[in-house]
């Protein structure tokens, strides 16, 4: 669904993308790996259209600047890392905001609010203000918001994660991250995510991408990607490895 | 909250109601109250109910009504400009009179007034009001743009310095203006709503349908500018586009408003301030309640402004900022944790 060739971008003459060449297909989670300033966010950002680099980003085949704005709203969503709202609107009109490219009617509008604050487990504070929650329930609200906005897609969505859990506890994370899974597979969704926590790729991710200051470094399954070599390399780190019950292996 | 909406929007529609019968019938001049109501009805239907002399019926017709409905449309004007410049900046403390706007605004009417009179006959003062606002606005919001988002900072200071900037303009010119562009120099400082006349009551009247219409018809992009910049245009938003919209109608508005009526600070602050707290941010209840209210405002402002000092007037900016700047300094102490 989402090919990125050649992509570069170069701000004040430092590289920071360098010829990033990337697919990313339909039901698979995609992760972004690579030490801090490898280039993870920019490329991200490329994709989501907040800075524009050159070479070329197409989404079901049309470059994305020559997608209508709201039809692409309507297949490319970004969850943000943390949002700060001046503004003290309540959970419900927080997700409603997901309306914005769509033309729903009230009714329908109303039943699918309810619907994706009933799917990402956020309707028991719907009415609460916003800035009052806590990060974990911000962030389900967000999800909510997106999942509204792609709620019309004609084609499988692709949704961009810039680092979910960083504001989370542990069992929200696996929430998330759990919740995001089951969209990749039972409603297609294409999911690119910038993770930091190898384990978290090793269980969530089906193929990632190692970026290496702004160049694709490797593109494979993540446990084949993740070797004791490669983190090393990439992360200065030596890993012990721990083979759980279920034959997954953990990075410790 | 759709109940908490419409709760509110009763009340304020009855306020006005009161607030427009009480503007007619009270004032420097004793009237008999049930006759200068009906007289009112006998212009609009052509009847012939009321029993006031024929200089009892200036006074109500082409004084007060006159006021009243300047006041209206000013107050709508005002304060819906208020809530898209605070959106628009995503901070409540942000006014078209704080920020600037207004004093821009009113520099370039006052050149008009004394440098070149009647380029365009009626029309220079607004439009030279318009340019005013739209240039400071815009000189505004270029300063206080940074990488973060918008510097509140630079946002009040560069207000600190156009206002300080537009009194001594103001100063200057005042210098070299006859007694009669004197006069209305003086108007344009604190604000009145004593030139009311059936030009600027159109004008005024049309701005501020016009806004109305234009800014319904953005509300939701508004609410997704609240999430930021990023986000709304994720969600579909132009949001350079939309930015550029709010920045020329609420100087259009502005620059109105000032032409009509001098500066009258505040009421674009605290007016979309209380209707957040009534009904919360969403900008499609968030508008129209707040050109309900900030009618309301402008109007009981003028008619204390025409009633504690009788048979002399203040000047209804007077009136606004008394009201208003109290309010601003608590807003800054609410505001004060989250700035360091």
């Amino acid at each position: 669904m989402l090919q990125l060739t050649n992509v570069s971008f170069k701000p004040q003459g430092k590289l920071l993308l360098n010829q990033v060449s990337i697919s990313v297909k339909a039901g698979e989670v995609y992760g972004l790996l690579g030490a801090n300033g490898a280039g993870k966010t920019t490329l991200l950002k490329a994709i989501s259209g907040d800075i524009k680099a050159s070479g070329s980003i197409t989404l079901y085949g049309k470059a994305l600047a020559q997608w209508n704005r709201r039809e692409l709203a309507k297949h490319l969503a970004v969850l943000p890392q943390s949002s700060q709202l001046t503004f003290p609107f309540s959970a419900r009109e927080v997700v409603a905001l997901g309306l914005t490219p769509l033309s729903l009617s009230k009714a329908q509008a109303a039943s699918l609010i309810d619907e994706k604050m009933h799917a990402t487990d956020c309707y028991s504070f719907a009415d609460r203000a916003y800035p009052s929650l806590s990060g974990g329930e911000r962030q389900r609200v967000q999800l909510a918001r997106v999942l509204l906005q792609l709620s019309q897609a004609r084609h499988s969505p692709l949704l961009l994660l810039d680092e979910p859990t960083s504001a989370q506890d542990l069992g929200q994370q696996h929430n998330l991250l759990r919740l995001t899974q089951t969209l990749v597979k039972k409603e297609g969704f294409g999911v690119v995510a910038i993770l930091h926590d190898l384990n978290q790729v090793l269980r969530y991710c089906d193929r990632c991408c190692l970026l290496d200051q702004g160049r694709v470094s490797a593109v494979d399954s993540p446990d084949k990607l993740l070797s004791d070599e490669r983190i090393q390399q990439h992360w200065q780190y030596q890993p012990q490895r721990v083979v759980l019950g279920n034959g997954q292996t953990a990075l410790i | 909250m759709q109940r908490s909406v419409s709760l509110c929007a009763l009340a304020l529609a009855s306020l006005l109601i009161v607030c427009a019968l009480l503007s007619l019938v009270l004032g420097a001049m004793n009237l008999p109250v049930y006759d200068s109501l009906l007289i009112v009805v006998d212009k609009l239907f052509g009847a012939n109910l009321s029993q006031l002399e024929d200089y009892q019926q200036i006074v109500v017709l082409e004084l007060r009504l006159p006021r009243l409905l300047l006041a209206v449309f000013v107050g709508a004007i005002l304060a819906q400009c208020g809530a898209v410049v605070q959106g628009l900046f995503r901070n409540p403390l942000a006014d078209p009179g704080i920020i600037g706007v207004s004093s821009g605004a009113a520099v370039g009417a006052i050149v008009a007034i004394v440098v070149f009179p009647a380029v365009w006959g009626s029309w220079t003062i607004p439009t030279m009001a318009f340019v005013g606002g739209l240039l400071t606005t815009l000189l505004v919001y270029g300063l206080a743009q940074s990488k973060s988002g918008t510097s509140v900072l630079i946002l009040l200071l560069a207000g600190v310095a156009i206002s300080a900037f537009a009194g001594a303009a103001i100063g200057f010119l005042s210098y070299f203006a006859d007694d009669a562009s004197l006069r209305e120099l003086n108007v344009w400082q604190m604000g009145s709503l004593t030139g009311a006349n059936d030009a600027n009551l159109w004008l005024a009247f049309t701005t501020m349908v016009l806004l109305m219409i234009a800014f319904q018809r953005r509300a939701q992009a508004l609410n997704a500018l609240l999430l930021g910049e990023p986000e709304a245009r994720h969600l579909g938003v132009d949001v350079e586009q939309l930015k550029l919209q709010m920045i020329i109608l609420t100087a259009v508005g502005v620059g109105v408003a000032v032409s009509c009526s001098g500066i009258i600070g505040f009421v674009g602050l605290v007016v979309p301030h209380l209707v957040r707290l009534a009904t919360g941010p969403n900008h499609h209840f968030l508008l129209p309640l707040s050109a309900l209210l900030g009618a309301v405002l402008l109007m009981c402002s003028d008619l204390l402004a025409r009633l504690v000092v009788q048979p002399a007037e203040l000047p209804v900016g007077l009136v606004t900022v008394l009201l208003g700047a109290p309010f601003f300094l608590i807003l800054l102490i609410q505001q004060r944790k989250n700035w360091s």
